[in-house]
């Protein structure tokens, strides 16, 4: 199925690429869709039947490799994940108006979820390096903006040598490619201490953990479409698959685990006060996902195999928040402040009601799973914060005191029917047919409607007028002070102290005079021919005195 | 050995046939240096099809030199021309030939001098195709001394170097590595009383002082050829500082006879003395590559990026080589492939940019957004140069840098520091370029900024989908 299914959507990304055309973008945005929904279809039916694949990629001397595409009932966790994601992805790459060039997204779309789907489904370190790389790679291209792309690329491009060089010290330990071969794999001595060192941090740096998030919120810059597929289904979901497949190393290391936990605790409070402190509606959609990837590393940490159970919810309700944020932007012709907006609910009741609605629809989901143990803390936190924040947002957005310009309020209406139609289908696939009326559930319904009628956090909007919350990135200024800028100041060191003052200034200038005074002397010598016999007669005396010496005297 | 077609010499001698038709040959008055250029073109063409068809007649494998052709020189002592190949050799070959058609292809349009640069271009390829398929010390110190002169040449004539100075000392100090490879082969064919094959070196009973006399020459000889610290002062003076694409390239294919060097040379059962060098070596290696790269990452121009770019990687195959798997020879000339046609793409790209921002002195930033073509192409190469898995380099340093890390750890965390720092370098500066904010800020002139035009955009097109192939299938040579 696996091998069907990427074979796909791979072909049809491709075609989407090749065959760009400027006009009737939404009629082939549309034709897109519906083509991904038919190989879905026919993939997703013909499951059972099986399909397992494996080409022979390198077979040297030195190492044998291949690709294998075997579906197992990991891989088809991811995938439940994975494949709404591209859907309503895909849906609203039709609508959006921000987007202008739609079959060119829709197309890397495709072709991001077909190498996710070889990427969960891979058994070999090799395939899983490839995936990785190549998902960053096709990220970079559905990146428009340039200082996005160049963060980005730093970023993943650290990621992804820390992993090769995890990889290479896997084989080279193990001589096996196999991720089953893990187990065996022992991080504690010699350098393979380094592998969970690098595993970890090339899946929080992919990710957008704290500490590793600056250069996925510089996402704020591109589109919401673009940006929540990125978010949801690309770089940041292959740093958690990295995570979930490499589990064995960091379990075995001891210390890394209980680390990434921190990370992970950390990460939520980050995305917390980002999604609430933040005035930009764009960058608190990044916050809120944020908050989804701390809450699966906190799961992975504890219990490797939740994390496939949570995934299908956590990744729907990532993009569920983005198109819940991204309504009254479109309703407010596109502006991003939410300093800017203010009672909206007034005029775009519609929009609030279903938005509010939607919010309670996706309750049920989270309630059910984290029913019971205590490991699954993690879900409740998420589950609260997420609450409170998006409670916050909508208060001030359509509550809240009107900050909202005369343009904004006269151009103010609902969205057309089709956001909310794909709103609703998103809302009732997370909500799953799960019990609705327990007593967690309506109470955390209840507690969100509370939050967001009574806005206890309203004294938080005057952070939006505070310029240095709102525009400084203290980990980037942080980031050029520990590495930048010493790598700078001694690559200026080195070139002014050993290229131009030792060799330029000193060994070269030295030579050309040590040559000049030779030639002098040798002018000299030759001018007078006393001195000359003299000197020669020594200096062949010499020589002949050395060779003596070295022959041993015979 | 077995005797065969002496495809070998005919590699040599190819060049050589065309240099000779561009020498007798008369110049279009109307297109001046047209024709060189064609001629330049069809022979390194040629040379590079023999060098294929050569491919396909060896059993893939590194270390047994096959398709041996001998010429005899002097009876007494007896000195012979002796030629074979192997896989590594050849991979290299082709590597070479391919570099040198994508730099003829950056010279198209530089009519001035344009058939002396091509004359020495040839010739350059003719005595390192000889050097690459020596299988004797004599032939191969003729070739490693020889494949001087057209650089010299070329870099004095067209390579624009501002400091000429610099020419100089570069070719002083060549030579003064090259004068100590003779003697060392002076003693040694003393031993034979003749010449002797590469091969065979480890026969020879070299004690004492002679032994180390022999071996510090050999070692100094190579490494004058590599930009290692601190001598690679002269040598990124003249690499960096040609600004002429075809030159460029040329200069720095210079540096992969040193470790070609090492690699022939290198005798199978290890001297004592050679492992006390290997120490010194090792460190001087080390330093090098953080220096080079350092230097590379604050330095503003761009030539001087590439060059770092092209020299770490060197150094960093460098350390491979002194591995003790032979099998990995064979990744490290897949990839070495990899890495010349991405760097000669890089080189050649990167100068028409250069020319166009200083014919009509425009701002460096946001340039390339002027130019979609160019930057898709750059865009690509600088991806597969950062290790991405789009060509062979991403699967064989993969193997090199496991090799490495099993063997010495520091040293290979050493060398994948070094190798992002250049990337990340040049990187910064491609983003720099690709400012859409300076782009509309400066108010570029769309007349002004011209793009490659459509038969360059085959052409590298071309190189990329050769490079992609590379990717899928690395070790293609390796058949069955």
């Amino acid at each position: 199925m696996i091998a069907h299914l990427a074979a796909g959507l791979l072909i049809l990304g491709l075609v989407a690429e090749i065959f760009q055309n400027n006009r009737m973008q939404r009629s082939w945005a549309f034709l897109l869709w519906l083509c991904f929904g038919a190989v879905v279809l026919i993939c997703w039916q013909g499951k059972t039947t099986g399909g397992a694949l494996y080409l022979d990629w390198i077979n040297s001397p030195l190492i044998r490799a291949g690709i294998s595409l075997k579906a197992s009932s990991a891989a088809e966790a991811v995938l439940r994940a994975l494949l709404p994601v591209a859907f309503f992805s895909l849906y609203y790459n039709i609508f959006y108006n921000a987007e202008k060039k739609r079959l060119r997204p829709g197309g890397l779309f495709l072709l991001i979820t077909g190498v996710m789907s070889v990427l969960a489904a891979s058994e070999n370190l090799l395939q899983l390096l490839v995936c990785v790389y190549i998902v960053d790679i096709l990220c970079f291209f559905l990146i428009r903006e340039i200082e996005v792309k160049q963060k980005f690329v730093f970023f993943n491009l650290l990621a992804d040598t820390a992993l090769t060089a995890a990889f290479a010290i896997i084989w080279g330990t193990t001589g096996q490619l196999g991720l089953s071969a893990l187990s065996h794999f022992s991080p504690t001595s010699g350098g393979n201490v380094l592998v969970p060192v690098f595993v970890a941090g090339a899946a929080a740096s992919k990710a957008g953990l704290f500490l590793f998030h600056n250069n996925l919120l510089d996402l704020k810059k591109i589109c919401f479409v673009r940006a929540s597929f990125i978010m949801m289904a690309a770089t940041p979901l292959s740093g958690a698959l990295i995570f979930y497949k490499m589990h064995a190393v960091m379990e075995n290391s001891g210390w890394v685990l209980p680390v990434l936990e921190i990370l992970a605790a950390l990460t939520i409070l980050w995305a917390a006060f980002g999604a609430m402190a933040i005035d930009n509606i764009h960058a608190k959609t990044l916050y809120l996902n944020m908050l989804v990837y701390g809450m699966l590393f906190g799961i992975l940490c504890e219990n490797k195999n939740l994390f496939l159970q949570v995934l299908p919810t956590a990744a729907g309700s990532g993009i569920l928040t983005t198109v819940l944020l991204m309504l009254p932007v479109v309703a407010a012709s596109n502006e991003i402040l939410a300093s800017a907006m203010g009672r909206f609910g007034t005029v775009i009741k519609t929009t609030m009601i279903l938005s509010l609605l939607a919010v309670l629809l996706q309750i049920p989901a989270w309630t059910d799973l984290s029913g019971g143990l205590s490991e699954k803390i993690w879900i409740n936190v998420f589950l609260f914060i997420q609450l409170s924040v998006l409670a916050h947002i909508f208060g001030q957005i359509y509550l809240g005191a009107s900050n909202a310009d005369e343009k904004v309020w006269a151009m103010l209406k609902n969205p057309h029917m089709f956001y909310f139609l794909g709103l609703l289908i998103l809302a009732g696939f997370l909500e799953g047919g799960n019990n609705f009326l327990t007593l967690r559930t309506l109470a955390a319904g209840g507690f969100f409607l509370l939050f967001f009628v009574s806005r206890p956090l309203r004294r938080m909007d005057r952070i939006y007028e505070n310029k240095t919350v709102q525009e400084t990135e203290p980990l980037m200024n942080l980031y050029n002070m520990l590495f930048v800028v010493p790598l700078t100041v001694m690559g200026r060191i080195l070139w002014l102290l050993v290229d131009f003052l030792l060799i330029e200034k000193t060994f070269v200038n030295a030579l050309s005079r040590f040559v000049g005074a030779v030639v002098r002397l040798s002018v000299r010598a030759h001018a007078n021919p006393r001195i000359g016999g003299i000197v020669f007669t020594l200096l062949g005396g010499l020589v002949v005195i050395a060779c003596l010496k070295l022959a041993g005297g015979r | 050995m077995n005797v065969t077609a002496p495809y070998l010499l005919w590699i040599i001698l190819m060049p050589l046939v065309g240099m000779a038709f561009i020498l007798l040959g008369k110049e279009d008055e109307r297109h001046p240096g047209r024709n060189s250029w064609a001629v330049a073109v069809l022979t390194v063409a040629a040379a590079f099809l023999l060098v294929v068809w050569t491919f396909m007649q060896i059993e893939p494998g590194y270390g047994r030199l096959q398709l041996a052709e001998r010429y005899v020189w002097l009876e007494t002592p007896h000195i012979e021309f002796v030629f074979a190949a192997d896989s590594f050799s050849l991979l290299l070959l082709t590597g070479i030939c391919l570099s040198v058609l994508i730099g003829l292809w950056g010279v198209k349009e530089k009519p001035s001098g344009q058939k002396p640069r091509m004359v020495f271009a040839l010739l350059f390829l003719s005595t390192v195709s000889g050097f690459l398929v020596s299988a004797d010390i004599f032939s191969f110190f003729i070739f490693f001394l020889v494949m001087l002169l057209p650089l010299f040449m070329l870099a004095g004539m067209s390579g624009d170097i501002k400091k000429q100075g610099s020419i100089f000392r570069f070719m002083l100090y060549n030579l003064f590595g090259a004068m100590l490879m003779f003697a060392a082969v002076v003693v040694l064919c003393s031993r034979q009383n003749g010449s002797i094959l590469l091969n065979e070196i480890d026969d020879i009973n070299l004690r004492g002082t002679g032994e180390v006399g022999v071996w510090l020459a050999v070692f100094v000889a190579f490494l004058s050829r590599i930009p290692v610290w601190p001598f690679h002062y002269w040598i990124a003076a003249v690499n960096s500082g040609v600004k002429n694409p075809l030159v460029f390239i040329i200069a720095n294919i210079m540096p992969l006879t040193g470790i070609y060097g090492f690699i022939r040379f290198w005798p199978e059962r290890m001297p004592d003395v050679v492992m006390y060098f290997m120490v010194v070596l090792e460190a001087v290696i080390l330093i090098s590559m953080v220096f080079i790269a350092l230097i590379g990452k604050i330095n503003k121009d761009i030539y001087y990026k590439i060059f770092s770019f092209i020299s770490v990687y060197y150094i960093f195959y460098l350390l491979g080589l002194f591995l003790p798997t032979d099998e990995l020879l064979l990744n490290l000339g897949s990839s070495l492939f990899a890495c010349l046609l991405i760097f000669s793409v890089l080189a050649v790209l990167v100068s028409y940019l250069e020319e166009q921002q200083e014919n009509e002195n425009l701002p460096a930033e946001g340039m390339l957004c002027g130019m979609p073509r160019l930057s898709a192409i750059l865009g690509f190469i600088l991806l597969a140069g950062a290790g991405a898995p789009l060509t062979a380099m991403f699967i064989n340093n993969f193997v090199i840098l496991s090799a490495l890390l099993a063997n010495n750890l520091p040293t290979a965390l050493t060398a994948m520091l070094a190798l992002l720092l250049v990337i990340l370098g040049l990187l910064q500066e491609f983003y720099r370029r690709r400012n859409g904010a300076a782009f509309a800020e400066e108010k570029f002139s769309g007349e002004k900024i011209r793009d490659i035009g459509r038969g360059d955009l085959i052409f590298f097109s071309g190189v990329v989908v050769l490079l992609l192939l590379s990717f899928f299938n690395p070790l293609w040579f390796l058949r069955g």
